[in-house]
């Protein structure tokens, strides 16, 4: 069984083995949560010390205070986070949602990101995202009638309840900007058969990083991680262990 | 306890990936069954024993390196060390090789340990050579109906002595582009695509630098490469899963492009490049299959023993395939391919291991020593 602890807020799982190696940092997608991580953390806490939070608003990490927050609110509370760990070089591994914060932290000057690691990461702003949130925000809503409406809305922002306002700051986050000043070895993981985030987005996000290498895993989803644990956590190995 | 030698560094352009598996292949050995000995051969062709082989650091620092000096003695299936005091030999059960390319992937270290009667991990002598030497594995596999692309070569004395000649007999060959490698380099070190006489000039003027043979060869569009990972584990063949490596058709890899694309020392403006993997590969069964019966092949041809890779440049529109290499010890002997399928690294440890002392076992039966009465006369 994994050791759960809580610290400002957020409950997360650390495997504190020190393996002489730089810890790794596993960022969740949305509405996810630790414990769907299980899988990979057992295999890889064998090699790495394996930290992986509940994202505030997520899981049993709940506060308040987390219901305005931004991608760059995520990015600096987790550095404070990471900081009350002493942490000061790490490793992350950020899925789907998780990756536009994991994109923010490469900047942060308080912890230095030694690799990332993105699977199916959000951030990518595409054309069909750019035409959904003007049908659903700028068109008034006495021209379109309610179902266009509706249809133009994700399933994520109609359930998001009261995460609506982080949802909506977060889908309009564009990481594009920051992709060019990314200085840390890169790897990209996508499922070819991912529904959630089209497999386009990591041809952009392999173009605009310097030196990223692309891992396409052939016959998996959005949640390769769960349906082949042994195969993601391999490559996430081989990764880790040419740049450690 | 079994007592393994972990044999790596070398003389190679790969000197530093061979660090990298070393270090990969330690973490996994179980220590319940194995005590683990690192011996690092390093530039000077000095044999260093690594103690404490816990981070890359050791190798980075070139000074503190210099002051390991722990005597090492290795004779008839045993190894001894000089800590402080001179220590008893240790029976050693096998050596674990993570060379990549040069002197410990290419036959001589091997035939160093066959003489010291110590069993061993990847190519055999014979293995080896054939591995490095890709004119001579073109042959073998033209002799066993084994597809390869159109190919060519010339020598460096041919070249210095009539370059005109030479590239008379290349025009004559092919058309352009062509792809131009020498002999027996791996890592894709001098391998070059070519457009005109100019740059085929050019890539072969700095080729004869690394090698006295040089191989040219047609170049094909819009082919994918794909690489399967074999073992023998109980005398069947295995295949891991396959892996696609999808790169820019006008580029052909130098040793920057697939080691150090992601050395960030590197300014903005060289430019980026970024690779791509599919894991498995997008072929059809069909093709699939006709592969994996050429690998056998393959494996078998160049008197494979322990876990190769073998490479393939595939047209997935005619449903063709051209055998590239085979390469003896692959980095991090492929294990993220073999892990998807169960079958662990710590197993993989186990496997090539338990081949190599058979495989050393079978080649000590063979009657070796002949009675000569030459003395008695």
């Amino acid at each position: 069984m994994n050791n759960v602890y809580k610290k400002e807020n957020i409950s997360y799982i650390d495997t504190l083995e020190d393996h002489s190696k730089t810890p790794l940092v596993i960022l969740h997608g949305w509405k996810q949560n630790k414990e769907s991580w299980i899988d990979i953390i057992d295999i890889l806490k064998n090699d790495y010390r394996v930290i992986c939070p509940d994202l505030p608003n997520f899981g049993d990490s709940k506060n308040p205070k987390f219901l305005s927050f931004g991608v760059d609110d995520y990015a600096q509370y987790l550095e404070k986070f990471l900081k009350r760990l002493h942490l000061n070089s790490i490793n992350i591994l950020a899925h789907s949602a998780g990756g536009r914060i994991a994109i923010k932290m490469t900047s942060s000057e308080n912890i230095k990101i030694k690799s990332l690691i993105l699977f199916s990461s959000a951030g990518i702003i595409s054309d069909k995202g750019k035409l959904k949130k003007y049908i659903s925000e700028k068109i008034p809503k006495k021209i379109i009638p309610k179902k266009i409406r509706e249809n133009a809305q994700s399933r994520d922002y109609k359930e998001a309840g009261e995460l609506r306002e982080v949802f909506l700051k977060a889908i309009n986050y564009n990481v594009l900007p920051i992709l060019k000043k990314i200085d840390c070895e890169t790897l990209i993981i996508w499922g070819d058969k991912d529904s959630e985030l089209e497999i386009e987005k990591a041809d952009i996000l392999n173009k605009n990083i310097r030196g990223s290498e692309l891992c396409i895993l052939n016959g998996y989803t959005h949640f390769a991680h769960i349906e082949n644990p042994n195969l993601f956590a391999g490559v996430v190995k081989n990764f880790l262990d040419k740049n450690e | 306890m079994k007592n393994i030698l972990l044999l790596f560094g070398g003389e190679s352009p790969e000197h530093e990936i061979s660090i990298i598996t070393a270090k990969q292949v330690l973490s996994k050995f179980n220590l319940d069954k194995y005590k683990v000995y690192p011996i690092y051969l390093d530039k000077d062709h000095k044999f260093k024993y690594i103690p404490e082989f816990k981070t890359f650091d050791t190798f980075k620092d070139f000074i503190q390196l210099k002051k390991i000096d722990i005597k090492i003695t290795i004779e008839n299936g045993k190894v001894g060390f000089k800590l402080g005091g001179f220590n008893n030999l240790t029976d050693i059960y096998a050596a674990f090789l993570t060379f990549h390319g040069g002197e410990g992937e290419g036959g001589e270290i091997q035939g160093f340990l066959e003489t010291l009667k110590i069993p061993y991990t990847g190519p055999s002598v014979r293995s080896g050579v054939y591995g490095m030497d890709k004119i001579v594995m073109k042959y073998i596999f033209e002799k066993n109906d084994i597809p390869i692309v159109p190919w060519m070569y010339i020598t460096k004395k041919d070249w210095e002595e009539n370059n005109n000649n030479c590239i008379k007999k290349i025009n004559k060959f092919s058309k352009y582009p062509l792809i131009v490698k020498p002999s027996s380099l791996g890592s894709s070190i001098g391998v070059k695509r070519v457009n005109n006489v100019n740059e085929l000039k050019d890539i072969i003027d700095s080729d004869i630098l690394y090698d006295e043979f040089i191989i040219i060869e047609e170049f094909k569009e819009n082919l994918m490469e794909i690489t399967y990972s074999i073992i023998r584990d109980k005398g069947d063949i295995v295949f891991s899963l396959s892996e696609q490596i999808e790169k820019d058709i006008n580029i052909v890899y130098s040793y920057n492009d697939k080691y150090l694309s992601g050395d960030k020392s590197k300014s903005k403006t060289q430019g980026m490049a970024n690779s791509k993997k599919i894991i498995p590969a997008k072929i059809n069964n069909d093709l699939d299959k006709k592969i994996k019966d050429v690998s056998r092949k393959v494996y078998t041809s160049l008197r494979s023993q322990s876990l190769v890779r073998i490479d393939y440049l595939v047209d997935t529109v005619n449903n063709k395939f051209y055998t590239i290499e085979i390469n003896t010890i692959p980095g991090s002997l492929s294990f993220y391919l073999w892990e998807s399928k169960g079958i662990q690294f710590r197993e993989i440890i186990d496997i090539v291991i338990e081949n190599a002392v058979l495989d050393f076992k079978e080649k000590n039966k063979f009657i070796k020593n002949i009675d000569s009465p030459l003395w008695n006369l």
